[in-house]
Formats: C-alpha cells, sequence, structure tokens
C-alpha cells in the first residue's frame, strides 16, 4: 500500500511538472491546444492531490499539517486549489502558470524533503486544536500572499508591455492593469486577517505548552515583520489611497519575506519543531 | 437531386472591389424588399435555389442552377429587371464564379476574408439573415440548406479558433483597447479631451461609445470647447485650468493645432506627484506632436503618439493575416467535405430505392412461404424472416458501397444510370427523388430550359 501510494505520488509529480511545461510553451508559443492540455492535467493533478491527502487524514487521523513534510503538501495543494478557481472565476491568463512555477517548486521541495518519522513524536506530545488551526490558518494566508504576489507580478509584466509599447498576443492575453491590483489587495485583504489570527492562536498555544519562549524566536520576529509589510501595504493603499507600480513592487517584496519565513526562519526557531 | 440530372452552384455578384460605390448603390436591394426578390428570382427559368446577400459593401447572388449558362444569364436578366437599369451598365462590374469557385468564394465572405476589414464579423450576421430569410420564403433545397449551414459553422468556428477578429484595426479602437488594458472597464473614467478640432472629437465619440461618462473639453477658444463638450454632456474649461484638469483626468486625448510641446514634463512632474500612482494614459494624436515625450518617463503614464498607434494597427493586421491563413487551410477542408456531401446526394436515392425494392421481394417471399406452411410457430416466422433479410443485406451491401463510389466517379450520372439499369429501379428512384424534394418543399417545377 505504501508502495502503491509513492508512486502515484511520483505519477502527481511528473503530471505536475508536464502541465507546468504546457504551460510554460503557451505562455511562449500563445498555444491554445497547449493551455487546455495543461488545464486538464492539472485538474487531475488536483485530484490525485486530494485523494492523498484525504488519504493521509484518513490514516493519520488529523490535520495533515504538523511536520514540514504534511505542511509543504498541504501548502502545494491550497495554491493548486486557489489557481484552479481563480482561473475559473477571475479569467485572468497566466496566473495558473506563474502560481503553480511556485506550487511546483515546493510540490519538489516536499518530494525531496527527509520525512522524519520521529518528529511525529513530539508532534504527538505537543499536538493540540490550537497549534492545528495556528498552522493551518498561516499556510491558507501564506496560499492567498503567494497569489497575491503572482498578481503583482503580472501586474508588473503587463506595466512594462505597456509602458515599452510591447503590443502583442502576450499583453492582449494578460489581464488589465486595474483587474490584476484589485484582485491583489484583495487577496491581501483576505490573508492578512487569517495571519492575525493564526499568530494570536500561535502566541497562545506557545505560551501554554511552551513555558518560557523567547519573544526574540527568529519565527515569531518574521512573521510579526511580514504582517507589518503586509499591513503597511494595506495602509497605503486604503489611507493613502496609492496604487501603481510601486505598490506592486511593496507587495513582492512583502512575499518574499513569506517565502524567507516559511523555509528559513522555521530552522532558526528555538520551538518551531517542523525541521526537528 | 437524381445523378440523371445536371445541378450546379453559381454566384454572380459585386462588391468594392469590382464597383465604384456608384454601381454598387443602385444595385443594393432593399432589406424589405429582399424576400420578394429571392422569390421573383426563384420563379425564373433554370434556378432552382437561391439566396441574396446585400450590404452596402457587397450584392451576391447565390444559385444553384440546371445548367450554367442559362443560369448566368436569368440572374442577369433578373438584376436588369429589378433595378431598372442596362445590362451593359452593370455587366462590365460583375464577377461570376461557378462550382468549387463559387463555394469558396460564399466560405470566404461568411469567415470575413473578403471583408474591407479583414475578419470582421458583421457580414457573418448578414449572411445567416439572407439565408433563413430563403429557408423562410422556400428558395432554398437540399444543396443550399447544406452548404449555407456549412459556412455559418465554419465561420464560427474560423472565429472562435483563430484570433482573426481579436484586435483593433483602426488608430482609434486602438486607443480604446489600450485604455481597456490600462483601466479595464471604461465606464467610471475621466477623459480630457485637449483640442477641439476634428480628431479630438472622433477620439471622444469613441470613448463615449466605450463607456466613459465624464467628459472635459480643453481649448484655446473657450466656446469651441463648449460646443463640443455640450455634445457628450461634459465640461468645458480654458487652459489655464489644464494642469488641475490632469490631475483628476485618466485619459487624455491631445491633437491641438500647436507648434511647440504644449504639455512638459516638468509640468507633468507636478501633476504626478498629486496623482499618487494612479496611472494616467496620454494620447498625442497631434502632428506636430502635443506631448514631450520625455513624459514617457514619469512613472504612472503611458503615453502613446499617433506612430505607435499605427503601429500597433499594423501588428493587429499581420496577426490577423496569420490567421486568415488558418482559416483558408480550414476552407480547404470544407469545400471537400462538401463535395463529398454533394457526389452523394444523388446517390441517396437509389440506395434507398435499392433497398425498398429488396425488402419488398423480402416480404412477398414471407408472404408465399406462410402460405405453403401453414403450421410454423411464431419463433419458426421469426427465424425466417431474420435470416431472409440477412440474405438480402449481405448481398447489398457491395452494391451499395458501390453504389457511393460510383456517386463518386467524374461520369457518375452514366455510372448511376447503368447502375439504375441492372436492378430495374428507375422509376423507384424518380418517386424517391420526388419524395425528398416535396419534404424540402422546394418550389421548382422542372421547365424546359431555353437553350437547349
Amino acid at each position: 500500500m505504501f508502495d502503491f501510494m509513492t508512486r502515484l505520488h511520483e505519477l502527481t509529480v511528473v503530471l505536475y511538472a508536464f502541465s507546468v511545461l504546457l504551460y510554460f510553451f503557451d505562455f511562449i508559443h500563445h498555444n491554445r491546444k497547449a493551455n487546455r492540455i495543461a488545464f486538464w492535467l492539472l485538474a487531475f493533478v488536483w485530484v490525485l492531490q486530494t485523494i492523498f491527502l484525504t488519504s493521509y487524514m484518513i490514516k493519520t487521523g488529523r490535520f495533515p499539517a504538523l511536520t514540514i513534510f504534511e505542511g509543504l503538501y498541504f501548502y502545494a495543494w491550497v495554491l493548486v486549489t486557489l489557481s484552479l478557481g481563480i482561473n475559473r472565476w477571475l479569467k485572468v491568463d497566466f496566473i495558473v502558470f506563474f502560481t503553480n512555477i511556485l506550487g511546483f517548486i515546493v510540490i519538489a521541495i516536499h518530494t525531496f524533503a527527509p520525512i522524519k518519522y520521529d518528529s511525529h513524536v513530539i508532534s504527538n506530545q505537543l499536538m493540540s486544536e490550537l497549534l492545528l488551526i495556528h498552522i493551518t490558518m498561516a499556510i491558507l494566508s501564506y496560499g492567498a500572499f503567494s497569489l497575491s504576489f503572482v498578481l503583482s507580478l503580472l501586474y508588473l509584466i503587463q506595466y512594462d508591455l505597456l509602458k515599452r509599447k510591447k503590443w502583442g498576443p502576450r499583453l492582449m492575453r494578460l489581464a488589465d492593469l486595474s483587474k490584476l491590483e484589485r484582485s491583489s489587495y484583495i487577496l491581501v485583504v483576505i490573508g492578512v486577517p487569517m495571519l492575525i489570527l493564526s499568530l494570536i492562536l500561535g502566541l497562545q498555544w506557545a505560551i501554554l505548552k511552551v513555558p518560557g519562549t523567547p519573544w526574540y524566536d527568529m519565527k515569531i520576529i518574521g512573521s510579526f515583520l511580514l504582517l507589518t509589510g503586509y499591513s503597511i501595504y494595506l495602509y497605503l493603499r486604503i489611507v493613502k489611497n496609492m496604487s501603481g507600480r510601486q505598490l506592486a513592487l511593496w507587495n513582492a517584496g512583502s512575499f518574499l519575506v513569506v517565502l524567507i519565513n516559511f523555509f528559513l526562519f522555521g530552522q532558526l526557531s528555538s520551538f518551531h519543531f517542523w525541521y526537528s | 437531386m437524381g445523378g440523371s440530372e445536371e445541378m450546379h452552384i453559381v454566384v454572380v455578384g459585386l462588391n468594392y472591389k469590382t464597383a465604384p460605390v456608384e454601381i454598387r448603390e443602385r444595385l443594393t436591394f432593399n432589406d424589405s424588399e429582399l424576400g420578394d426578390a429571392i422569390k421573383k428570382l426563384n420563379s425564373k427559368k433554370s434556378i432552382l435555389e437561391n439566396i441574396i446577400v446585400s450590404t452596402c459593401n457587397r450584392t451576391e447572388i447565390y444559385a444553384v442552377v440546371d445548367q450554367l449558362h442559362t443560369g448566368r444569364y436569368y440572374i442577369k436578366e433578373f438584376l436588369s429587371e429589378w433595378f431598372g437599369i442596362e445590362q451593359s451598365e452593370f455587366s462590365p462590374f460583375l464577377f461570376v464564379y461557378e462550382e468549387d469557385g463559387a463555394i469558396e468564394h460564399l466560405f470566404k465572405v461568411a469567415c470575413g476574408l473578403h471583408s474591407m476589414v479583414l475578419g470582421e464579423t458583421q457580414i457573418l450576421g448578414q449572411v445567416r439573415a439572407s439565408f433563413i430569410l430563403a429557408q423562410e420564403e422556400g428558395t432554398t433545397g437540399t444543396v443550399f440548406n447544406q452548404l449555407f449551414k456549412q459556412a455559418i459553422t465554419l465561420a464560427k468556428r474560423g472565429h472562435a479558433e483563430t484570433d482573426i477578429g481579436a484586435n483593433a484595426v483602426s488608430v482609434s479602437y486602438a486607443a480604446v483597447e489600450l485604455a481597456k488594458k490600462i483601466f479595464g472597464s471604461l465606464e467610471n473614467k475621466h477623459v480630457l479631451i485637449f483640442g477641439a478640432g476634428k480628431m479630438g472629437e472622433l477620439a471622444a465619440q469613441n470613448l463615449h461609445g466605450n463607456g466613459v461618462r465624464k467628459v472635459t473639453v480643453i481649448n484655446r477658444t473657450y466656446e469651441k470647447a463648449a460646443v463640443l463638450a455640450n455634445r457628450f454632456a461634459g465640461d468645458a474649461k480654458t487652459v489655464d485650468e489644464l494642469q488641475r484638469t490632469l490631475v483628476d483626468a485618466d485619459i487624455l486625448i491631445s491633437s491641438t493645432g500647436a507648434k511647440d510641446f504644449v504639455i512638459t514634463k516638468k509640468m507633468m512632474e507636478k501633476v504626478e506627484k498629486q496623482r499618487k500612482g494612479k496611472p494616467l494614459f496620454m494620447v498625442d494624436i497631434a502632428v506636430p506632436r502635443d506631448l514631450d515625450p520625455k513624459i514617457a518617463e514619469l512613472e504612472s503614464v503611458f503615453l502613446y503618439d499617433i506612430d505607435d498607434l499605427e503601429g500597433i494597427v499594423e501588428a493587429n493586421l499581420q496577426e490577423r493575416k496569420k490567421a486568415a491563413q488558418v482559416i483558408m487551410l480550414m476552407i480547404e477542408k470544407e469545400i471537400v467535405d462538401f463535395k463529398q456531401w454533394l457526389g452523394l446526394l444523388g446517390v441517396v436515392p437509389v440506395i434507398s430505392a435499392l433497398r425498398d425494392k429488396a425488402l419488398a421481394i423480402q416480404a412477398e417471399t414471407m408472404v408465399s412461404i406462410e402460405r405453403k406452411l401453414p403450421n410454423l410457430s411464431d419463433r419458426d416466422r421469426k427465424v425466417l424472416n431474420k435470416h431472409t433479410k440477412s440474405i438480402i443485406n449481405q448481398l447489398l451491401k457491395d452494391p451499395i458501397l458501390q453504389a457511393k463510389e460510383l456517386a463518386a466517379r467524374p461520369d457518375a450520372d452514366e455510372a448511376l444510370d447503368l447502375f439504375m439499369k441492372i436492378f430495374n429501379i428507375e422509376e423507384l428512384v424518380e418517386k424517391q427523388t420526388k419524395a425528398a424534394e416535396t419534404n424540402n418543399a422546394v418550389v421548382y417545377i422542372p421547365q424546359a430550359s431555353f437553350q437547349s
């Protein structure tokens, strides 16, 4: 059974790779057929991932967000889900491609991440609902920020094309600046409160379960840095009524902090046992 | 239509390529009279089916005729009678395509490949309207019902599968498309028209048509600005207020007659500070230019001059030409498909006549068997029925296949005649053909042709 699941997982990764490649081909050559095939491949990948996640949840009897292994997988699933959803409702061309470059990197890291069985032991000791909701909320907010980042990236590409007067199929297919900016803003509006809730729950958990947690822990500082970054973005947008390229750059910069916080600061943290 | 009957497709017409507007305007059918026109044409000798497509750029008569030369003659005669013009006046401007040429012409017209603006979709609606009208008036039959349906489906597919109609091919539409790529919807946008000349007016009209509600006009002489602003329910302002208005505007269309730059980078730097990154789309359609090209260096300004817009139009035209190539390939395939269908058309009544005859023989045989063997059970009868039918079907399988092959041969008529003679089904075929024709409500009574 385990072997079958491993094969299934490998198949998912290969299909995912094909899908992203086809999207890339479409991005370069504007091929509708490639785009359609890529979309269905991705939908199939989503189904496989969902099956994988569900069976894993049934097997372990809990939400799969306690180790880096599980967290990465869940993050990738959130990205695929969001990109498929946005592709259906928003009709922003190329968003699926860029989101899934990100998603594929995450799943690739997941595939090569060592599964540490002993970390389960720790997780069982410290597990609580508080922690689960903390991690789930954090990953969901990361998903929202990721998509917002992709939209800002598309904004910057479209801005550049319009500015340099590069009229062509790419400019035609990319959504208009106003829509890209608005969607990206809305996703931050969704992401920030989720991140705040996640941080509150995480702090509460730390105080209850790991007494004496240092406030200067890298993960805590990173997370608050992140919150500040996105709060400034919202402040500039709502209060200062700012818009345009600077704002998109700020949003993209904030996402870098997300990545650093997700992958790097965990290792420097004294009590985030994802990597232990 | 039986294999022995002659049948040709022909199109006679004139369009913006073949005839000057003085001729075209005299040979344009009124929408309200089009129904009468096709009915009248269909009552002419030699005309079996007809559809007329009439727009300001083209008048084209598509017809199925029994002989090409008589068909052409009567279509020209009809045009002359209907419009009251001597044939010699319009005849030099007419084009005539026959058979494959006519089919190809229809497909190209429907796809917009023959339109003034390559790939436009209006013509498809007109072809469809003409087809529906002709169906209602009963001037179409088996052939045009198939051909025009195929043309309309093909054109829809061409537009859906390629980008032939996607991008703007005029300067003012290019400006509107660019504006949409920056702002999305233009509904709540503020347009500033600088210079109340003809160009500014055209641009304002176009943007207004695309949903822009707030228009401000600035002109050196205030009165002219006021007149233009009035037309779009907008405001008129003096040149002194230019800078203040630019802070609020989203789109600027500049077309003053000034010799030097009227909006400088220095002025725009001040304006940009107050706009907080809000994008400003500046279109300079004046020659010589009104806007300092250095303005483009400002971050939130998208500056396009007349050459940029013309460049876009040219690029879009190239895209359309590429798409037209793809559609041409689709057209060739459709022509082949249609001809195959047409080839089989004559053979359909032959095949069903052959089947009818065979089934009649089988039914007689069953009656005879039941008379001679009265004690058969229901099951026995079923088995016998099934097996006798099976004999017939197996025996007919090859002849039917061969008949289809014969219909595709150049000497199809003679070959099918012989085929019918061998099976002695000529009368049955005639009955079949008649039945098919009344089903399709073809208002055609064979008449002695004029020359043969």
